[in-house]
């Protein structure tokens, strides 16, 4: 997976461009990596037990209850369960494009145990958090100078 | 990997792609590489086209063909070993600032249960 900076820059930068609610996005585009907290419990699991943790963390398939059950605490429900599922799936788009832990992230499971990954780069490569983080600045520096041009031109 | 090494007439010439801890390795023709599976080391024979950098403690991420029933080995298309550590510094750095945008846009309305737009509040 790219880190979670990146996903987090990433999932802002969609939500800015698209409109979505930026902390329920940002919150959903973490999700998937939640799975670290079997370190938790790592002494209490066998290693068969954590990949099958870490394999079904992977898929949409857990993820679309999960964001369900998450919105269930938030007052405008479908928002955040549009924002949460989105977010998910930008976050496992992301991490197919690397040479994955585990081999790729099985989008289609259950109807297939195939593991996808593009292979682009690899997961320690941080140039990319820093490509995330320039586009991300560009972008937020647009927009507060287009902002603020718009700003005066209402008043005329 | 297990499946590819108990079964490898099913695997023969696919491509293979997988991570994981690099607990040991043994330099030769073959390399012997190490990693954990249920508390006990499964050794996986690889074959590079030179001599690899492995470190014990890194993650390998290696791109193959499993020549397992042919020749013994997965012959290495191409390899590398992270080093994690400071992608769990960013992922800390990165937790932060989201749990911090995202407490100063919601607020938990403990009444309900529910977290609200402070907005809206």
């Amino acid at each position: 997976m790219p880190d979670l900076l990146t996903h987090i820059m990433a999932g802002y930068m969609v939500s800015d461009i698209r409109g979505y609610d930026k902390a329920l996005f940002l919150l959903g585009s973490v999700l998937p990596d939640a799975k670290i907290t079997y370190r938790l419990f790592e002494p209490f699991m066998s290693d068969q037990m954590s990949y099958s943790f870490f394999y079904v963390f992977d898929t949409p398939i857990v993820f679309l209850p999960l964001a369900l059950m998450l919105s269930v605490f938030f007052k405008d429900r479908i928002e955040s369960f549009k924002c949460f599922s989105l977010a998910v799936l930008l976050h496992l788009a992301l991490d197919s494009l690397q040479y994955k832990f585990g081999g790729g992230v099985p989008l289609l499971y259950p109807l297939s145990f195939q593991r996808f990954s593009l292979g682009l780069f690899w997961q320690d490569q941080y140039y990319l958090v820093v490509l995330a983080f320039l586009i991300l600045v560009s972008l937020v520096g647009m927009r507060k100078i287009r902002d603020g041009s718009d700003g005066p031109r209402r008043g005329i | 990997m297990e499946e590819i090494l108990a079964h490898p007439g099913e695997y023969e010439e696919e491509e293979v792609v997988f991570s994981h801890t690099i607990r040991e390795f043994e330099t030769g023709d073959v390399m012997e590489v190490a990693f954990s599976r249920d508390d006990m080391r499964l050794w996986v024979p690889l074959e590079f086209n030179h001599e690899p950098e492995l470190e014990v403690g890194g993650v390998l991420t290696l791109k193959g063909v499993c020549r397992i029933q042919s020749r013994g080995v997965i012959v290495v298309l191409d390899y590398h070993v992270a080093d994690t550590g400071f992608k769990v510094v960013l992922g800390g750095l990165g937790l932060v600032i989201m749990i911090g945008y995202f407490l100063r846009r919601y607020r938990l309305n403990t009444g309900q249960v529910s977290w609200e737009r402070r907005e809206d509040a």
